[in-house]
């Protein structure tokens, strides 16, 4: 059925999704480039979330330590958090499938989860270019500025890690909306509550052991006991006289 | 429950009493198991047990069955001269502490097998949707629907509803008419099918679909599929406003950056605004 392929595509492309955004973080979200008028590399600094900024020149190099950008830090802690998330997320998609799990309540939390993925990769998305670039004089996304004075070319741009991210947050969202939709959407009807009903009657009912009343009757035709009281044996039907209702 | 198991001992205990002469057990036995097979009506059809702490008797119950099916469907279930035969062998069975002739003994098992055959349907079984779904292109939950756009929808389902709720009234009245001249499973079944579907039509604001089976098997959930597509879309356009916003607030920060920043502005806002149209064109009415 071309609806069951579907499902399956979007949830490969939620996996792989998953797998982009996780590889992001140690790749490079941000470069810094300058070059002198001859095309020659001056300064090179790369920013990743987790080590934060890093360059291929040695530490000696005066010019390039001197063009380095402003410091600052993306909380480690946030970027635990996003990979506790993703791997819950993964654990989600792969363990729990919401097609084969037959108490779709107990999904609710998984698909509150992946929502909050979303929102953390919006958030890094959003945040990191307006709460961390903008304000050190970064800009985003590219940026070629020539500084004829100083014989300089600046380049800014966004890096592979970041590119990756985005990809990761669109191969994600249907998958994580339409997981989120089906758990709060559909209410399983439990398989038990046919047989809790069954139980309840069986509960409310007159118990009846045919095999001892023919047991009794048996022994009763063999030894001829008459001791056996029949109100006794079946002692839950015990009706009362039919009392006249006032009015 | 294993009839064939039952009615074989039973047949074995009528033997076995007719050779005892012990007819007060088969009277009493007759009225336990008329007792407990209307006890499984009553509790299918959602009514109280019989409440025999209290000593009610079997043709009351039976009264209650009947009022109760009356006031909800229009029907009765057990006509007057059955109530009064169980009456009356009731009434003899205590006058004379279970010696009742036995016309009125074999007419009680006769009861029991009528009561039996009526296979009433479990009334906790039949919330179906199904009948909702094929009634009706009533959108079942909107996760990202504008505000405005689902007070406009809510308009139109509020009247659909009431389409679908006069309809369903109708066929009730028809089938009340059938199941008062003779008692048919399938009509009695439907009829709990469609007053249920009517009162989750009615009560239907923030409830849930209710599945019986496989979601995979669910009508509902098949039509909800295709909606992926359009989550595709609004995370692009999500995407693309975020990336805008960010560039916008840029300018901001730099106002001389705003021409060089400008075809980013105009590229990401462009596409999100692309892809919005996108979905409100293809996938918006298809009813997420």
């Amino acid at each position: 059925m071309m609806s069951d392929k579907t499902c399956k595509h979007f949830r490969i492309l939620y996996v792989l999704g998953l797998l982009l955004s996780f590889v992001s973080l140690f790749l490079e979200w941000y470069i810094y480039q300058v070059y002198d008028s001859h095309r020659s590399l001056k300064s090179y600094w790369s920013y990743n979330p987790i080590t934060g900024w890093s360059t291929v020149f040695s530490e000696n190099s005066t010019l390039n330590n001197t063009l380095k950008p402003s410091t600052f830090h993306i909380p480690i802690t946030l970027t635990i958090l996003y990979i506790i998330m993703l791997a819950v997320s993964a654990y989600t998609v792969i363990f729990r499938d919401v097609e084969q799990h037959e108490e779709l309540e107990k999904l609710t939390i998984n698909g509150y989860a992946n929502i909050f993925l979303l929102m953390l990769m919006l958030f890094y998305i959003f945040a990191f270019p307006v709460f961390y670039l903008v304000p050190n004089n970064l800009y985003f996304p590219f940026l070629h500025v020539k500084d004829k004075d100083a014989n300089l070319v600046y380049q800014y741009s966004i890096g592979p890690g970041y590119c990756l991210q985005i990809f990761g947050f669109i191969f994600v969202f249907p998958y994580a909306i339409f997981y989120y939709y089906t758990v709060t959407g559909f209410r399983s009807q439990k398989n038990s509550a046919k047989n809790a009903v069954a139980q309840y009657i069986k509960a409310v009912q007159d118990p009846v052991d045919m095999d001892k009343l023919i047991a009794n009757e048996q022994l009763k035709l063999k030894f001829g006991d008459e001791s056996f009281d029949i109100l006794e044996e079946l002692e839950s039907y015990h009706p009362q006289p039919i009392k006249k209702r006032a009015g | 429950m294993n009839y064939e198991l039952i009615d074989a001992k039973l047949k074995t205990l009528i033997k076995v009493c007719k050779q005892t002469q012990n007819y007060k057990k088969l009277a009493a036995l007759s009225l336990v198991l008329v007792g407990n097979v209307l006890d499984e009506i009553g509790v299918k059809l959602g009514i109280r047990p019989r409440d025999k702490d209290a000593h009610e008797t079997i043709f009351h119950y039976m009264t209650l069955i009947n009022s109760i099916l009356q006031d909800n469907f229009k029907m009765i279930l057990f006509q007057e001269d059955v109530i009064e035969s169980v009456k009356t062998t009731e009434l003899l069975f205590s006058k004379h502490k279970g010696n009742i002739p036995m016309e009125f003994i074999s007419e009680t098992y006769k009861l029991y097998y009528d009561f039996r055959k009526l296979e009433i349907p479990n009334l906790f079984e039949k919330l179906d949707v199904e009948v909702i779904a094929q009634n009706s292109e009533m959108r079942a939950y909107s996760l990202l629907s504008g505000v405005s756009e689902q007070t406009k929808r809510k308009g139109s389902d509020q009247k659909l509803k009431q389409v679908i709720v006069h309809g369903f009234k109708e066929q009730e009245i028809d089938m009340q008419k059938d199941l008062n001249e003779a008692y048919d499973k399938g009509k009695f079944e439907k009829m709990i099918t469609l007053k249920n579907a009517k009162v989750a039509l009615e009560q239907h604001e923030g409830g849930k679909i209710v599945l019986r089976g496989r979601l995979k098997d669910n009508i509902i959930y098949q039509r909800s599929i295709p909606h992926i597509f359009g989550y595709l879309m609004i995370g692009l356009f999500l995407l693309f406003f975020v990336l805008g916003l960010s560039v916008a607030i840029q300018t901001i920060y730099h106002p001389k950056l705003t021409a060089q920043m400008s075809i980013f502005s105009l590229t990401f806002f462009g596409t999100g605004f692309f892809f919005i149209m996108l979905y409100r064109q293809y996938f918006k009415k298809g009813g997420m």
